[in-house]
């Protein structure tokens, strides 16, 4: 007797666990070809003194084995495009926060394209997020520097 | 009980100096409350109608704010231009699909005056993707020809072949006109919600046309005529700022790192939603000390209606007994007290709600000019009837006090008032 | 076999009550009224008789003895029950100030009728709708003046005022009336026409008349008269 109800409660764990358990999460790294990870690696320290924007990697090499992923990607949400209520349609994903104001950009193979299927209310530009969905590679022309990964079918959650 | 709300509103209607306060004092609160919460959300929603599909705006290097408040929203000046050649460059950069080139610094009538191209008629979108529409007339033909925005057409009542003059800087009343080269009205457009109303659109050659004869400000020589216009070439030499759309959205960091890496002029280039936000978070800590400051006046209503209330309570003891004796339950009296403050609580909001459209009324063509807020008269969003419902909540609330002073008071004294 | 009597419409048995913290005010061993009784009970002031008064509307509950109204325990009832029953069953006048002044003559007179649907019901018997209820009876207590019934309360003359109270008390007939030092602020003339009105309709209703006062001069005028010093065994001991 007891032994049956030790296993349903061990099944009902599980079945709780498995319709709670997160979506993986991608680490912005995994999303460097080899090469450009370790040219990263390799680099001398960004130098903030001197005039003019410091430049950064063009990086935009993409990893195959990447294409129609489903994970989770932490990083700050960079809006492009609004709807008319001023909810949040279309962003870049980026892995460090200033990105867009006073630090170089991230090289194109560490942005994600993300347009959403609903407009969501107006994130905040200096708080990370959690964006789960599937990562797609995006052909651009590499000599314009664009981002290489897209991801659709996004959704958007506050990083706790 | 269904004698209740009868009895409620004839106890007020007895009081009705004191209640008639009570209300004034919650409406008046209400109304500031609501008013912070429109100017609130409608000043964020206007602004953020005012800007789509620009993938990059490009001015003399500067704050992003600064940056797109003078560009966008025709707020503040730009300290320094940007030259011709350099847009060019950029324009023709690959990857990038159209620009929108912008000279600033004319008014006319307190309305600023955008030196533009035929690119603003033909890509410039607002309000999530809706192009801008002629509510009459067409793009600039001539030379001399504006294209007006509705509200300056509305306001100054313009019509097409309508003269107007342009005058140099941006105050209201100038002594610096162009009025040698008068301009006429080719088109006025349709409403778009945005700082596209409040705009007088002229081609960048008018705009050099009308400046070749001064320098610094102020008049020398005579002004050209017309067939010397018509002979020079009127390219400017130097623009404001430029609208950029590029042909790949997703290249936007690559471009914007570009334009402000470059050492052969000084330039900012900034993401538009991005600069917003940043200016939303400027403004955060101020809209919340207005919300807070609007809440406070509300509680203040609400406490002097507690305190209006109250203080009738010693007179109303013989009532009470006289209700008591006649059946009424002290649970009723709870409930007559009740619902009292909730009477003027409700009436209070809803004097609150009516002023505060009429505050709008009256402050929303002020507020258009002067700042560049479209607040649109209308019933309250859903936040705010949020609020409003908060309020009624909490008047309830405040009401229970003097409800369940009356109750206790009159379970101990029954029919009996003790003097 | 003799008739059983019909029971009384109010007993009272080994009533006790003290207020919180202060020593014992009421001890009644036994007090009865029967239906259609007029009684003239000696009360002064201080001898608690507004105390008593209360515990026989059922507005206080004493916890020690038996208040029996129209045949129910008030005790035993919860506290709405017994406010209902009192609307049922008890009207009462006041000393003064009887009448709620934001309500016009007729409202006021109509009051139990709202808290009582027993009340109304007898009430719509004789008459076709409830003002006419009220007007009659207003005109029966002399009310009837062209005009009166416009007048704000505040502005009837104690006089008048008292005898709208009285019509309150009698509206719907019930079968009590408590009357609590009616008379006291009223000269001696409209002293006299209050007590005939007010004897007058009771009889009519077969309603039974408490009448609490101080003023001796009243009591020959009533058929039975008790003594609340007497009675009340607090007072003899204290």
């Amino acid at each position: 007797m007891t032994a049956c109800l030790r296993l349903l409660f061990f099944l009902f764990v599980l079945g709780t666990s498995a319709v709670a358990a997160e979506p993986a999460e991608i680490d912005w790294l995994k999303l460097l070809p080899p090469a450009d990870l370790k040219a990263m690696q390799d680099a001398p320290p960004v130098d903030h003194n001197g005039p003019g924007a410091p430049t950064g990697f063009q990086f935009s090499g993409t990893v195959p084995e990447m294409d129609g992923q489903t994970g989770r990607i932490a990083g700050y949400i960079v809006p492009i495009e609004t709807d008319a209520e001023g909810k949040l349609s279309e962003f870049f994903l980026v892995p460090y926060f200033g990105a867009c104001i006073h630090l170089p950009a991230p090289p194109p193979n560490q942005i994600v394209h993300v347009a959403l299927p609903e407009p969501i209310a107006m994130t905040d530009i200096y708080a990370p997020y959690w964006v789960a969905g599937t990562v797609k590679i995006q052909r651009h022309n590499d000599e314009l520097g664009a981002s290489a990964y897209a991801m659709t079918a996004a959704t958007v959650a506050r990083w706790e | 009980m269904n004698a209740l709300p009868g009895l409620a509103w004839r106890s007020l209607a007895n009081r009705r100096y004191s209640a008639g306060l009570s209300v004034l004092t919650i409406a008046i609160s209400v109304m500031l409350l609501l008013g912070v919460e429109r100017l609130r959300h409608e000043a964020r929603a206007g602004f953020l109608r005012s800007v789509s599909g620009v993938d990059l705006i490009v001015g003399a290097r500067a704050h992003p704010v600064q940056l797109l408040l003078y560009s966008v929203f025709h707020l503040g000046e730009a300290t320094q231009n940007v030259s011709w050649a350099s847009y060019r460059a950029i324009a023709a950069a690959p990857g990038v699909a159209w620009t929108i080139p912008l000279a600033l610094g004319d008014s006319h009538r307190g309305y600023r005056v955008v030196g533009t191209s035929d690119d603003y008629f033909e890509h410039l979108r607002v309000a999530g993707g809706q192009p801008l529409r002629f509510a009459a007339g067409t793009r600039f033909a001539e030379l001399h020809d504006a294209v007006l925005g509705a509200e300056v057409a509305a306001n100054l009542g313009y019509e097409l072949g309508d003269p107007l003059v342009l005058a140099h800087g941006a105050a209201a009343v100038n002594l610096h006109a162009h009025d040698e080269q008068p301009f006429r009205v080719a088109g006025i457009l349709a409403r778009t919600g945005t700082p596209v109303d409040r705009a007088v659109h002229v081609s960048l050659g008018a705009i050099e046309a009308i400046h070749r004869n001064w320098r610094f400000g102020t008049r020398i020589g005579p002004a050209p005529t017309r067939a010397e216009l018509a002979r020079v070439d009127l390219t400017p030499r130097a623009i404001t700022a430029f609208h950029v759309g590029l042909k790949d959205r997703a290249a936007s960091f690559a471009v914007q790192g570009r334009i402000n890496a470059q050492r052969e002029e000084p330039l900012s280039a900034i993401m538009p939603a991005v600069a917003l936000q940043q200016l939303w978070g400027l403004l955060a800590n101020v809209e919340r000390a207005l919300l807070a400051t609007a809440a406070c006046t509300v509680l203040a209503g609400l406490l002097g209606m507690l305190t209006a209330v109250l203080a009738t309570l010693n007179e109303r003891r013989r009532e009470m007994a006289i209700l008591r004796s006649v059946g009424a339950s002290a649970r009723t009296i709870f409930a007559l007290l009740l619902a009292e403050a909730a009477l003027l609580t409700a009436a209070g909001v809803a004097c609150g709600v009516v002023l505060c459209q009429l505050l709008l009324a009256l402050a929303a063509p002020w507020l258009g000019s002067r700042y560049g807020l479209i607040l649109p008269v209308g019933l309250p969003t859903p936040g705010e009837w949020r609020l409003v419902a908060l309020v009624l909540g909490a008047g309830i609330a405040v009401g229970v006090l003097p409800a369940l002073l009356a109750y206790r008071r009159s379970l101990a004294e029954g029919m009996s008032v003790r003097t | 076999m003799p008739a059983e009597s019909p029971p009384p419409l109010l007993r009272i048995t080994d009533l006790r009550f003290a207020w919180p913290g202060q020593p014992e005010l009421l001890a009644i061993p036994r007090f009865e009224l029967q239906p259609g009784e007029q009684v003239f009970l000696y009360g002064p002031s201080g001898s608690g008789k507004s105390t008593l008064l209360n515990l026989v509307a059922g507005t206080l509950v004493a916890r020690h003895g038996r208040v029996e109204l129209a045949g129910r325990d008030l005790a035993a009832m919860a506290a709405t029950a017994r406010d209902g029953w009192r609307a049922d069953h008890v009207g009462i006048v006041f000393q003064q100030f009887n009448l709620l002044p934001f309500l016009p003559m007729i409202d006021n007179v109509l009051l139990p009728c709202r808290f009582s649907a027993r009340r109304r019901e007898r009430a719509l018997r004789r008459d076709p709708a409830l003002a006419d209820a009220a007007r009659r009876l207003l005109a029966q207590l002399g009310l009837d003046q062209p005009g009166l019934l416009q007048r704000p309360v505040g502005e009837l003359s104690v006089g008048q005022q008292q005898r709208v109270a009285a019509a309150r008390a009698l509206i719907g007939a019930p079968e009590l009336v408590v009357a609590d030092e009616p008379t006291s602020a009223l000269d001696a003339d409209a002293r006299d026409d209050f007590l005939r009105l007010l004897f007058a309709e009771c009889a009519a209703a077969g309603a039974a008349l408490l009448y609490v006062s101080h003023d001796l001069s009243l009591r020959p005028r009533f058929s039975r008269s008790a003594d609340l010093v007497a009675l009340n065994r607090a007072m003899a001991a204290a």
